[in-house]
């Protein structure tokens, strides 16, 4: 009901009360105008039937002005006129009642037709508005990809650009020049901040005079748009720079820039520098423009940085090629099947070889099979992972045939793009290995000279020394035997002398043990050793067990004097200063060395192997060890603070006697 | 010197004589053999031959010759080395001339002429052979004169010998001199050391294999 003014204010509503009330007044009018007029006809048809007819009209006009509902109401309207007409002035009642229907059958026909096929035109013209709809999207949708592509073949173009060059200066300019192109500018400027000095360094310029190009080199961090852009890593718009408050240097609206857009250029969020576009009339930077230009910042950062990084690794790479000339050290590449595939001068000064006469030949040419033996070893090990001792030594004959001794460090070359190889770093130890050699000879010949002296003194003391004490203690007996011709006080200081002259033998005979055990001269090593033993069980009140095993062998006596003199230190060292409560020396006499054990449960030391004995005050320790040396075998010590000390001595078998 | 003190010592005795007298090792064994004394005195340390090696060469070749070992070292491997290699006995040098007189002759009548307490530990040290003792060859020795050489081993002298097994002393020196004749040697310690190292004597069973 709400409708109800809605449909007052309609027009068309007057309109069809007026006509439904003219036609229900026709329909009636027989009763007020005239007296029946008599059965006329109009079209063939009775005239009750036509003013019947009319009722069509209004119920008709109602379907069309008010849908089906309308027409409804208008046919119910319409049968409560005529029917009064039917059962009260009909004269043919079942004809008028039959006519009526008929009416009222056409009336819900029509308005029901009309109905249906206003909701069809209704449908009909929803579904256009709908295509149109979809039509305009769709155009949208195809704009903005179409200047995406756009974008993305700017984007595209300036990548491939920049993508094949390698030297910076090449690539900003190809960018200019494609983003000079691509969107409508008269300015292209890529500054590049130098880390070092903190400045902004104009690399490419488009568009701008020389002058200009000199005046804005050099901008500091801060400094102008750019120096801003820098510091805040935000793009930058003028859209103005004649009217920009923000505009402090004069060059610029000399130069007659108006807008600009500046965006900075990123590598993995740091910025490296900045893009400068500018026109020298007013531009209106579209977002699609912003957008583009950003992306094109951040691409070329990164591909700045990339060419930075490859400019400093040919830097470094020149600088490594002089470190590799000028290397003190001689330095070889070879590959898998021992070709040399680069030597330095140093490697050159070496093997006394001309370039060409190494280059692309085979490491065998210096190395004996016996070497190459151990350079296929090395090899193997470091292929496998295994862990070698480095620098080893090696030896490498020169072009001349002679020999020098080198510390060789190898190590395996893995590097990408490049057939793998092997680096081989040496240092000429010929000089020292002889220095050494010198040494070691000179060392050998001292304590050789030792014993030697020792022994004389050792000889000439029982030879002579303690020969003349017999005498003179046999002279005495005879004194002492003659007891008649001595008084009794004379005969007690005799015997004094005699007891003195035996604490002397005594002493004497010490003294030769010290010098040179006679046992060790006469009877050999075995049972020298376990006299020592014994003195440690019997003067140092220290348990000690000797132990032989495998068949008795014998040394060269100079030899057996040497690990005489080391065991005879490290019961020394077990006596002073191990406070050791057992002992045990094992002598072991292998297939391919012979070992001398010497082990204590005393307290031990601080011990290091690669400090040097002496260094740390083990001096008798560094003489044992020399002495091992010069026996050809080695000393291996072993011990901790309250564990004990162990004392190996290995000499190989080659020193064997028999 | 020293030598010269020697002769002047022996000569004096009635009962020793000196046959021959020599200055380095090799000389003494080709004395030796020539002269093929009852008594050879011998220092260890000489030029060229060391006296154990001469003592094991006299050995050798003259088992009836004593060998007495006169030195100035006192090691105990010495005394062991040389009675391993056959000598009779080992003195010091400065021993006093009588005492070294009494040696020879206690030497030459085959008593001992080691400390006992020394010749036990040394014959402790003696260790006997892998294979088994020669059964014939033990058979040799009667079993009273194993007895004795065992109680020998022990450190007893004749007169302790003869007491313990009920015997006159001479009785037991006879058993010495045929234990002597039928091994081959001239000492008892000579004797013991060649049937400690036959295992056909053992210290075992006297507790003396302490370690």
């Amino acid at each position: 009901m709400k409708k109800l003014p809605v449909i007052l204010r309609d027009g068309r509503f007057w309109i069809l009360l007026l006509s439904f009330l003219l036609i229900t007044f026709l329909h009636y009018a027989q009763l007020f105008l005239f007296s029946h007029p008599g059965e006329s006809s109009l079209l063939g048809l009775q005239r009750h039937t036509v003013e019947r007819i009319f009722f069509l009209a209004p119920i008709i006009l109602g379907g069309v002005i008010f849908g089906l509902k309308g027409g409804l109401i208008c046919l119910g309207l319409a049968l409560a006129a005529m029917l009064p007409r039917v059962f009260l002035l009909s004269s043919y009642p079942r004809t008028a009642l039959l006519e009526t229907l008929i009416v009222c059958v056409a009336g819900v026909w029509a308005s029901w037709w009309l109905e249906s096929h206003r909701r069809e035109v209704g449908q009909r013209e929803q579904a256009l508005l709908r295509l149109e709809a979809v039509r305009k999207e769709l155009q949208s949708y195809i704009q903005s990809i179409r200047e995406n592509e756009k974008r993305l073949s700017v984007l595209h173009s300036v990548t491939a650009a920049i993508g094949r060059l390698i030297a910076i200066d090449d690539i900003l300019s190809a960018a200019a020049d494609k983003i000079k192109e691509a969107i409508n500018v008269d300015v292209v400027l890529v500054f590049l901040l130098d880390e070092g000095s903190g400045r902004l360094r104009l690399r490419t310029h488009r568009g701008v005079s020389n002058e200009f190009a000199q005046q804005v080199d050099g901008l500091r961090v801060g400094e102008g748009f750019n120096g801003w852009v820098v510091q805040t890593g935000e793009p930058c718009l003028i859209e103005d720079s004649t009217i920009d408050p923000r505009v402090a240097r004069e060059i610029v609206r000399k130069e007659g820039m108006r807008s600009q857009y500046i965006v900075p250029l990123k590598s993995r969020e740091r910025v490296v520098g900045t893009l400068c576009t500018a026109s020298y009339s007013l531009k209106e930077f579209t977002t699609e423009e912003q957008e583009l230009l950003k992306l094109i910042g951040a691409e070329l950062g990164v591909a700045v940085e990339k060419a930075m990084l490859y400019e400093e690794s040919q830097r470094m790479g020149r600088r490594f090629r002089e470190l590799f000339e000028r290397a003190h050290d001689a330095i070889w590449l070879h590959d898998f099947q021992g070709k040399i595939l680069a030597v330095n001068r140093a490697a050159l000064e070496l093997t006394g070889y001309e370039p060409d006469e190494l280059l692309g030949q085979r490491v065998s040419k210096f190395l004996t099979p016996k070497q190459l033996e151990l350079a296929r070893e090395v090899r193997r090990k470091l292929l496998s992972g295994e862990e070698i001792k480095q620098p080893y030594e090696q030896t490498l004959i020169r072009k001349d045939g002679t020999k020098v001794v080198v510390m060789v460090t190898t190590s395996l070359l893995t590097e990408e793009g490049m057939p793998p190889a092997f680096q081989n770093i040496m240092r000429d130890v010929t000089r020292e290995r002889q220095l050494q050699e010198n040494l070691r000879l000179y060392v050998r010949q001292i304590t050789k000279a030792q014993e030697e002296e020792r022994k004389r003194i050792a000889r000439e003391l029982h030879d002579d020394t303690i020969q003349a004490l017999v005498v003179l203690s046999r002279r005495l007996d005879d004194l002492l035997s003659n007891k008649p011709r001595s008084s009794q006080k004379m005969l007690s200081q005799l015997e004094g002398i005699r007891s003195e002259l035996d604490e002397t033998l005594k002493r004497m005979r010490r003294f030769i043990q010290d010098l040179r055990p006679p046992t060790l001269e006469y009877l050999g090593l075995l049972p020298a050793l376990r006299e020592l033993v014994l003195q440690l069980n019997q003067q140092a009140g220290i348990e000690s067990v000797f132990h032989v095993r495998g068949p008795e062998r014998h040394f060269a006596p100079e030899d057996e004097v040497l690990i005489y003199r080391i065991v005879q230190e490290a019961l020394r060292n077990v006596w002073k200063h191990s406070r050791a409560r057992k002992a045990q020396i094992v002598i072991d006499f292998g297939q391919d060395k012979t070992r001398v054990m010497v082990e204590d449960d005393g307290r031990g030391f601080e011990f290091r192997e690669d400090s040097g004995f002496v260094r740390v005050g083990k001096i008798g320790l560094a003489g044992m060890q020399e002495r091992a040396g010069l026996l050809g075998g080695q000393l291996i010590v072993e011990s901790s603070p309250g564990k004990g000390t162990k004392v190996v001595l290995e000499i190989p078998s080659g020193r064997l006697r028999d | 010197m020293v030598r010269e003190g020697l002769r002047e010592l022996i000569r004096r005795e009635a009962d020793m004589e000196v046959v021959g007298e020599a200055g380095d090792g090799e000389e003494t064994v080709r004395l030796a053999m020539e002269l093929k004394p009852d008594i050879v005195l011998m220092d260890i340390a000489m030029p060229g031959l060391n006296g154990i090696e001469a003592t094991r060469q006299i050995k050798e070749n003259l088992p009836h010759t004593c060998v007495l070992i006169l030195t100035a070292y006192d090691n105990p491997e010495f005394i062991f080395a040389v009675i391993e290699a056959g000598a009779a006995g080992y003195l010091l040098k400065n021993i006093r001339g009588r005492e070294l007189v009494n040696a020879i002759r206690t030497a030459h009548e085959g008593e001992s002429v080691l400390h006992p307490a020394i010749a036990r530990e040394i014959f402790a040290r003696l260790r006997p052979p892998e294979e088994r003792p020669h059964q014939e060859k033990l058979a040799l020795l009667s079993e009273r004169e194993l007895q004795v050489l065992r109680l020998g081993a022990e450190g007893l002298s004749n007169k302790q010998i003869a007491a313990k097994l009920s015997l006159g002393s001479r009785t037991i020196q006879t058993h010495w001199r045929n234990i002597f004749n039928k091994l081959g040697v001239c000492s008892r310690t000579e004797a013991i050391v060649y049937c400690l190292r036959r295992g056909w004597l053992s210290l075992e069973e006297e507790g003396s294999e302490r370690r």
